[in-house]
């Protein structure tokens, strides 16, 4: 009965196709949509992870620059600066922790590339949010011209980079993040000052004029115990001037939200797809089955039991479905796989693959989907075989 | 050593050409490589490795087509195995023999580089295919 249900499917190449494809589609819809949602849940498990402050401070000019969040949260390209002045009075608020100044600066033109790279610059001495992420990659002190590139920076550890004309010598490649700080570069105060300074000199700066002595983009701040970030917040927009202190979380809720609202579209497509694939499949299998009932008419009369027909219609099911859902997995991968950073761009919010076990598991339950939605499908239409009056049917009766 | 085509070898054959077209067309069009620089005008790396990738493309969409009006079986088999190597020195173009753009979700990389490695390998899995099923052409 085994060979019988494979004879079946090879002699009627045409409708195994038409079962195989939409099986196939099935799995690739399914597979696709979940490594999505799940590859979006990562990326934004990594970027509450990288954010590590309690509280971000920033010139009150830059939060109306159209990428604002995203230049402070994921390491977009733009820069802003504020007069050294408003730092220290930030640093005075009562409640403070730990207080770091980070530098921001784009590069018009590097090496090769006509879209900037963005360049952040931090104190390795009181720094508490770059460091530790920078040190699973780099345990050394990072030296003048010394660069971190992110890890979807196609440069390498020892590689010499150009901004604004000064040579950057490449020290270590960051993990991936799935955000932009992948297409960032990090370097030290002292580097940073220089290019900033450079930038400047060569008219390259947006901002004009800047002193980089004298300026930093944004403060990083952790709150003391005892006191809530919201109090801090609101002591420093209440008492410095020309600043603008935002709780991290608050910046982050934004990308959740969005997060949250593809994840639901997904999730509402996948349930239809699925949906759509199991009424076709059941309609498929009813009309094929329709059309063989002399068949099966004819194999019961020779011997084959009402289990046994049910069997092959089953066998029939699983089989056609299983290698359709193969196909789909491999459709899925060929997709997702080398077009994610494409994919990443579409959605505009940090995106990170998950690992190959991941990914493996992800791959199982959709083939598992698949055959169980193929089985489901051709249930009904085994139960009916299984029942055929043979006398009616070759009777030409019905 | 003229031999009837088989329907099995005819689809393999027109799909190789629609796959190597594809690349040709798909490297100059939809899957470009990225634009001139703005400012200078200057042509970045990735632009040669799209010309290659475009020059290889068309020796193979040549190959392909060849391989529809070749009469000999023996001919086909050789012009389906050259198409291996060809393949795979074109999946391999962008940015390990000809280096692209510095950043990884710049256009280069996100859209091209995937595009012609998935088609490339496509041709070569294709090819094989076409040997196995051949393998006893005259």
């Amino acid at each position: 009965m085994k060979s019988l249900a494979v004879k079946n499917l090879k002699g009627k190449p045409v409708r195994t196709a038409v079962l195989i494809l939409l099986s196939a589609l099935l799995t690739a819809a399914v597979f696709g949509a979940s490594v999505i949602v799940s590859s979006l849940r990562t990326g934004l498990g990594s970027l509450e992870n990288r954010l590590g402050a309690d509280i971000m401070v920033v010139p009150y000019e830059a939060t109306t620059q159209k990428k604002f969040e995203n230049i402070v949260l994921q390491g977009a390209t733009g820069y802003f600066y504020m007069d050294n002045k408003r730092a220290e009075q930030v640093m005075q608020t009562e409640g403070i922790k730990q207080a770091s100044a980070q530098y921001f600066l784009a590069s018009t033109s590097s090496s090769c590339c006509s879209v900037a790279v963005q360049i952040i610059g931090f104190d390795p001495e009181t720094d508490f949010t770059i460091t530790p992420w920078v040190k699973k990659s780099y345990g050394s002190q990072l030296k003048k011209y010394d660069v971190v590139v992110g890890n979807d920076l196609n440069a390498f550890v020892g590689d010499s980079i150009q901004f604004f004309g000064v040579e950057c010598h490449v020290a270590a490649k960051l993990e991936r993040t799935g955000t932009s700080f992948d297409t960032a570069a990090f370097t030290n105060t002292e580097t940073i000052k220089e290019l900033i300074n450079t930038s400047v000199v060569k008219k390259m700066n947006s901002v004009g004029d800047v002193d980089p002595d004298n300026a930093v983009s944004c403060l990083m701040i952790n709150v003391a115990e005892g006191y809530t970030p919201e109090q801090v917040v609101n002591d420093i927009n209440l008492h410095v001037k020309k600043v603008k202190a935002i709780r991290s979380e608050e910046l982050i809720s934004g990308v959740s939200q969005s997060l949250d609202g593809v994840c639901e579209v997904i999730g509402i497509m996948i349930a239809a797809v699925w949906l759509l694939g199991l009424v076709i499949l059941i309609l498929a299998f009813t009309m094929s089955i329709n059309e063989r009932r002399k068949e099966f008419a004819v194999l019961r009369v020779i011997g084959a039991s009402r289990a046994g027909l049910a069997g092959i219609v089953l066998k029939e099911a699983c089989l056609s479905c299983l290698l359709g859902s193969v196909v789909g997995a491999g459709i899925g991968l060929l997709v997702i796989i080398p077009f994610n950073g494409f994919i990443e761009q579409l959605m505009g919010l940090p995106f990170l693959l998950p690992g190959a076990g991941e990914l493996v598991k992800y791959i199982l339950a959709a083939l598992a989907l698949s055959v169980i939605s193929g089985a489901l499908a051709a249930a009904v239409s085994a139960l009916r075989v299984s029942r055929i009056d043979t006398g009616v049917i070759l009777r030409g009766d019905n | 050593m003229n031999s009837k085509k088989s329907i099995k070898a005819l689809i393999m054959e027109i799909i190789l050409f629609i796959l190597s077209a594809l690349l040709a067309v798909g490297v100059m069009t939809f899957f470009s490589a990225c634009k001139h620089k703005t400012d200078t005008g200057m042509w970045m790396a990735c632009h040669w490795a799209q010309m290659a990738v475009f020059g290889a493309a068309c020796a193979m969409a040549a190959i392909s087509l060849a391989m529809l009006f070749v009469k000999s079986g023996k001919a086909r088999l050789g012009l389906a195995f050259s198409l291996i190597p060809v393949s795979i020195y074109t999946a391999l173009i962008p940015n390990t023999l000809i280096n692209l753009c510095m950043k990884t979700d710049m256009r280069c990389h996100t859209v091209m580089k995937p595009a012609v490695i998935v088609i490339s390998l496509l041709i070569a899995a294709a090819s094989a295919v076409y040997l196995v099923i051949n393998k006893n052409e005259e």
